[in-house]
C-alpha cells in the first residue's frame, strides 16, 4: 500500500487506476446513498478521484481509504450546501412508488427516506458506521471531530431516526 | 421500533442492496477531468506569468521615462513679526476765502552763521 501510495504522489495515473478499481465503487455507493442521486454520485466520485491526483502530494496519512473517504465526505458536505439537497429530497417524493416494490427494495426505499429525512450532521456518521461499517475511531479521522463527537453523533442519528419511523409505524398498523 | 429492528433495517439493506458500479467509461472520464484540470491551470499559471511580465515592464518604462517633478515654492508661513513699513504722506494744504489764495507749502529752512538775519 506504501509503494502505491508514493506511485500516485508521483502523479502515477497507472497507480491512480489501480486506487480506482479499489474504491471506486464503495465512494459510488456510500454517495449514492449519501445523496439519493445516481447521476451526482457519480459525478461526486470521478470528482473524488481527481483530487486524489491532485493532492495525493499533500497526503500524510497512513490510511488511503480513509485519506479518499475524507474527500468525498467533503465534496458530498459541499454538495448539501450548494443545492441544499435536503429540501429537494423531501419525503414525499418518494412515498408515491414506495409501494410498488418488492419487500427487499421496500426496505431499502424506506431507508433512504429515513435517511433523507435526516439533518446532514447526523446522516453522514450514520451511513459511515451503519451502512459502511467504519471504526468510530475511523469516523473521527474522516470527519476531524472527536470519538466522542461521532459516538453522539451516531446515537443522536439513531434515535431521530427511530423517532421518524414511530409515527409511520403507527400509521401502517393503527 | 425496538433496537433490534431497527439494526436489522440496516442489516437486510446491506444484503439486499448489491453494489452498485459506476459506468463503463467513469475512468476515461476521470482521466478526462484532470487533463482539463491541467490546462486550465496552465492557462492560469501562464496568464499569472504574463500579467507578471507585462507589470514589470510597464513599471519600468515608467520609471525610466518619469519626469523629476518641478521644485513647487512652497509658500513660508506667515511670520509673526510684523514688518513696519515707514509711511511718507505729504499732506498739503490749501484754502480760499475768494480773495487770496493760502497754501501750505514745504518751507526749506536755512541756517546761517549770523544768528540775526534769516
Amino acid at each position: 500500500m506504501k509503494e502505491l501510495i508514493d506511485r500516485l504522489k508521483k502523479k502515477d495515473e497507472a497507480a491512480l487506476k489501480e486506487v480506482m478499481s479499489m474504491y471506486k465503487n464503495q465512494i459510488f455507493n456510500y454517495l449514492n446513498v449519501m445523496l439519493s442521486d445516481k447521476g451526482l454520485a457519480e459525478e461526486l466520485t470521478q470528482d473524488t478521484f481527481v483530487k486524489v491526483y491532485f493532492k495525493a502530494g499533500s497526503l500524510r496519512t497512513e490510511s488511503l481509504k480513509a485519506w479518499i473517504y475524507k474527500i468525498a465526505t467533503n465534496l458530498a458536505r459541499s454538495e448539501f450546501r450548494k443545492m441544499k439537497i435536503k429540501h429537494l429530497l423531501s419525503l414525499s417524493d418518494v412515498s408515491e412508488t414506495h409501494f410498488s416494490y418488492e419487500s427487499s427494495q421496500e426496505n431499502e426505499i424506506e431507508l433512504e427516506q429515513m435517511l433523507s429525512g435526516l439533518p446532514e450532521k447526523y446522516r453522514i456518521p450514520i451511513i459511515m458506521k451503519e451502512i459502511n461499517n467504519f471504526s468510530f475511531e475511523e469516523m473521527a479521522d474522516i470527519l476531524k471531530k472527536p470519538v466522542g463527537t461521532v459516538k453522539s453523533l451516531v446515537f443522536r442519528g439513531r434515535q431521530q431516526m427511530k423517532f421518524q419511523l414511530a409515527p409511520q409505524k403507527g400509521g401502517i398498523h393503527g | 421500533m425496538d433496537n433490534l429492528d431497527f439494526e436489522n433495517k440496516f442489516d437486510r439493506f446491506k444484503q439486499d442492496s448489491h453494489l452498485l458500479n459506476v459506468n463503463e467509461d467513469f475512468e476515461s472520464r476521470v482521466f478526462y477531468k484532470i487533463k482539463k484540470k491541467k490546462k486550465q491551470r496552465k492557462v492560469t499559471a501562464s496568464a499569472v506569468l504574463g500579467i507578471a511580465v507585462f507589470a514589470f515592464i510597464f513599471i519600468g518604462q515608467a520609471a525610466l521615462f518619469h519626469k523629476k517633478p518641478e521644485q513647487t515654492i512652497i509658500a513660508r508661513p506667515e511670520s509673526t513679526v510684523k514688518e513696519e513699513i515707514p509711511v511718507t504722506e505729504d499732506v498739503v494744504f490749501a484754502s480760499s476765502d475768494s480773495r487770496s489764495d493760502y497754501a501750505i507749502e514745504q518751507v526749506q529752512v536755512a541756517y546761517y552763521e549770523d544768528e540775526n538775519t534769516i
